[in-house]
């Protein structure tokens, strides 16, 4: 019937190319590979083809390992940071409510020698408010890759990571705009709060001498500080619950589940939705593309690692699993 | 005019045929021609449901031959899909001009350096990249219509993919014709004899043991052996292709190569050597399995692809 060619005995480029891409269901996959194990030629094809997408990308496959072990030991920085941010955080809450108390109680008697030797936590406190700041920063200065998280993942990278804390989306949603400002103003507050304290901690050195001084840091200060600790926090932590939603709200997936964790990289978005499905868009969420399950168990996050320079995917098992495309994802 | 109603009969026979044969669930092609009608390059609904069946009914929905597709399998088949650089494709392959631009913008770039990459050559890469580009935008004819290779992308994997994959063919086919008439160099030596042969019965009963312990070895195992023993690829080209990491690569290598040995073992046993003789003829010289894998894997496949495809 029809006349055969020499390479009619091989599986066609779009096939070794599905194969290769991960794109073939697996009665087809099962096949291809029984060819391949037979055929010199096709494997050079399939490995060359390999290596030229590798040299498109090089940070797709070559550092896995590099990554693996960064993201695992990434947890023990990060959570030393965690429990020095909460013990700070208590300790600071503690310091401000004996400060208010002593400002309005004991001010005029014998605030010199309480605010003169500053407290443990408030020399902790320093540097977690740094890092807030710093990392702000480099939103600003960055805006991508962007990781959009769930209200609760989201909250508990913000606390557990720096690496893995969410800067606001940007361009793509105004909520989380207003999170970004409200953050700022967080970090304003804090801010002032900070000066505020550190010049009276300043004033109550240099004025152990002038008691009548002293007063009026004590007095000054402790107001500042219940401004800065109160307000700031409330709706920083509101708009950072909302981003997310607002995300779910414009980024409608296939499946029509709510999103449960995204993560972004310039046009780049890849999606896990409540059922554990995993999708993916390449115009900002416009359009999504169900990614066919190459994971364990239920896929349950996923965020972009910069210094890999690709997704990262964890499965309920904590295992994970990397992508440089969101399509095609290799276990590590 | 002029159309008679028997030839008015077999033609509505054979739309019905071709419906019955596509049997896309219509609501599914209407959601896909929404996500893509808005880059359809000109492409009619028409065009589009008929390029999206087309490949479809020719991948018989990604299952096995002869197997019935239903609308979930339909569905995950599409969803597999690239449907834009689909789309892209075709257009290009049915002349639209601007369609064309935008795989030009998007394409010509990374193409070249995917062909400098597979040659390992710039000057080399070029000429096969520039062969490609006529190639793909048509300058062969047949009966005085372009040809476009893209006419059989049907978006099964990436569009940049794809391409990449024709280039290797291309480079891997053109090395392979001149190869013969170049230094024997690169080709794979024979397997070499062994300097100090088994008993000839045991050898036999060797042979025998390894060929039905490789026979009973999995399609991805025996890629595996062929990519890593045979090709000689490092366990990072052959975890790239297979999209998993090199330490599973490795961990699998060493799995098939440890059942190898067992299963060699037991079919000696069977054959009537006793245990320690069985373990011995492996141990005696434990090249014979490594040559005699070669030979194995070296045999010719017969049977074409496709025939086993049921394409």
């Amino acid at each position: 019937m029809n006349q055969r060619t020499q390479f009619d005995a091989h599986p066609e480029a779009e096939v070794l190319n599905g194969f290769a891409e991960q794109a073939l269901g697996a009665a087809e996959r099962e096949l291809v590979l029984g060819h391949l194990a037979v055929c010199a030629r096709c494997r050079e094809v399939v490995a060359l083809a390999a290596e030229a997408a590798a040299a498109e990308m090089p940070v797709a496959v070559a550092p896995a390992r590099k990554a693996w072990f960064g993201w695992r030991m990434a947890w023990a920085p990060a959570m030393a940071l965690a429990a020095v941010a909460v013990l700070a955080v208590f300790v600071y809450v503690r310091h401000r409510d004996a400060a208010l108390q002593m400002a309005q109680i004991e001010a005029p008697v014998k605030p010199s020698a309480e605010l003169g030797v500053p407290a443990p936590g408030l020399v902790a406190v320093a540097p977690v408010e740094q890092a807030q700041v710093t990392r702000l920063a480099e939103v600003k200065k960055a805006p991508e890759p962007v990781v959009y998280q769930s209200a609760s993942a989201g909250m508990m990278s913000e606390v557990n990571s720096v690496e893995a804390a969410a800067p606001p989306p940007a361009p793509m949603v105004e909520t989380a705009d207003k999170a970004a400002s409200y953050q700022m103003a967080e970090v304003r507050a804090f801010d002032q709060a900070s000066a505020a304290r550190d010049a009276a901690q300043a004033e109550a050195q240099s004025a152990r001498a002038t008691q009548s001084r002293m007063k009026m840091a004590a007095a000054s200060a402790a107001p500042m500080e219940m401004a800065g600790a109160s307000t700031a926090p409330a709706p920083a932590m509101r708009a950072m619950a909302a981003a997310p939603a607002a995300v779910r709200q414009i980024a409608t997936l296939p499946s029509g589940q709510t999103i449960v964790s995204s993560a972004s990289s310039g046009a780049l978005t890849v999606a896990i939705d409540a059922g554990g499905e995993v999708f993916v868009s390449r115009d900002r969420g416009q359009h999504w593309d169900a990614v066919k399950q190459q994971w364990t168990s239920r896929a349950v996050h996923v965020e972009w690692k910069a210094a890999a320079a690709a997704f990262e995917l964890a499965n309920d098992q904590k295992r994970i699993w990397a992508s440089t495309d969101g399509a095609i994802w290799t276990q590590q | 005019m002029g159309v008679t109603p028997l030839e008015s009969a077999r033609e509505n026979l054979a739309d019905v045929a071709a419906e019955v044969a596509c049997a896309v669930d219509s609501g599914l092609l209407g959601e896909l021609w929404r996500t893509s009608e808005t880059r359809a390059w000109g492409l009619e609904r028409s065009e589009f449901e008929e390029i999206v069946c087309a490949v479809g009914r020719r991948a018989n929905f990604g299952l096995a031959a002869g197997e019935r597709a239903g609308k979930s399998a339909q569905r995950e088949f599409y969803l597999g899909l690239r449907l834009d650089d689909l789309v892209l494709a075709q257009s290009c392959a049915r002349g639209n001009e601007q369609a064309w631009q935008q795989f030009v913008t998007a394409h010509r770039e990374p193409m070249r350096r995917a062909a400098i990459a597979i040659t390992g050559s710039a000057s080399r890469g070029a000429d096969l990249a520039d062969l490609l580009w006529a190639e793909l935008y048509g300058l062969n004819e047949r009966d005085g219509e372009r040809v476009s290779p893209l006419k059989s992308y049907r978006g099964r994997g990436s569009l940049m993919g794809w391409l990449r994959t024709i280039l290797a063919q291309r480079h891997v086919d053109q090395w392979r014709r001149t190869g013969r008439e170049e230094a024997l160099d690169g080709m794979d030596p024979p397997a070499a004899e062994t300097d100090t042969p088994a008993p000839p019965e045991d050898t036999d009963a060797l042979g025998r043991a390894v060929a039905d312990a490789i026979a009973k070895c999995a399609a991805e195992e025996r890629y595996l052996l062929a990519s890593y023993y045979l090709d000689g690829q490092t366990l990072a080209e052959v975890a790239r292709v297979l999209g998993v990491h090199e330490a599973t690569v490795s961990r699998r290598l060493q799995r098939v190569v440890k059942g190898i040995r067992k299963q060699v073992v037991r079919n000696l046993e069977r054959q009537g050597l006793s245990p320690r003789r069985a373990r011995e003829a492996l141990e005696t010289d434990p090249r014979d399995l490594d040559v005699n894998l070669k030979k194995l894997l070296q045999q010719t496949q017969v049977e074409s692809f496709q025939d086993r495809a049921g394409g």
